[in-house]
């Protein structure tokens, strides 16, 4: 099971910034600044270095799930309409 | 169970010191986080131009489909 198929490709790449990289970055985020919170240090001022870290990694992981997610969703989409075009005795506008 | 506790050599282990910087971790965090940075936006990039490069192909008629 491949995760980004190459016929991926073929679709526009999402943007760098999406909402899955957005989202998933602020998650990254908030857990290093969880982590400060659990270990008694200043939420903001301390660890950067692993805000920045954990920021990168959920950035990372969100743009890579937003690409599989809009290559499922157009496979679906050309599937679904495959087969509308294939039966269109099935599909007749109401009244013709 | 004690197996399943996270155990440590006593011979080893050490109190962390909150004196000075752990500058191994941060700079394997920053070494990291610009790799990381460099292999998306290297990988965006390529993308966008396989995508257009396909566009200017022409669409060909299913390839595999599904």
């Amino acid at each position: 099971m491949v995760f980004l198929p190459d016929e991926s490709r073929s679709l526009p790449p999402p943007p760098l910034f999406n909402k899955g990289s957005a989202w998933l970055g602020f998650v990254g985020w908030m857990t290093a600044l969880m982590d400060n919170t659990f270990n008694q240090r200043p939420v903001l001022r301390a660890g950067v270095h692993r805000q920045i870290l954990l920021t990168t990694v959920g950035w990372f992981v969100g743009y890579y799930l937003t690409k599989r997610m809009e290559y499922i969703y157009a496979k679906t989409d050309r599937e679904l309409l495959e087969y509308v075009k294939r039966h269109p005795e099935d599909f007749k506008v109401a009244g013709t | 169970p004690p197996l399943l506790a996270f155990t440590r050599s006593a011979f080893v282990a050490r109190k962390p010191n909150y004196a000075q910087p752990n500058w191994l971790g941060v700079g394997l965090a920053f070494g990291t986080s610009a790799a990381l940075w460099a292999l998306l936006i290297k990988n965006h990039n390529e993308d966008v131009m396989e995508y257009e490069r396909r566009q200017k192909e022409g669409h060909r008629k299913c390839t595999g489909c599904s």
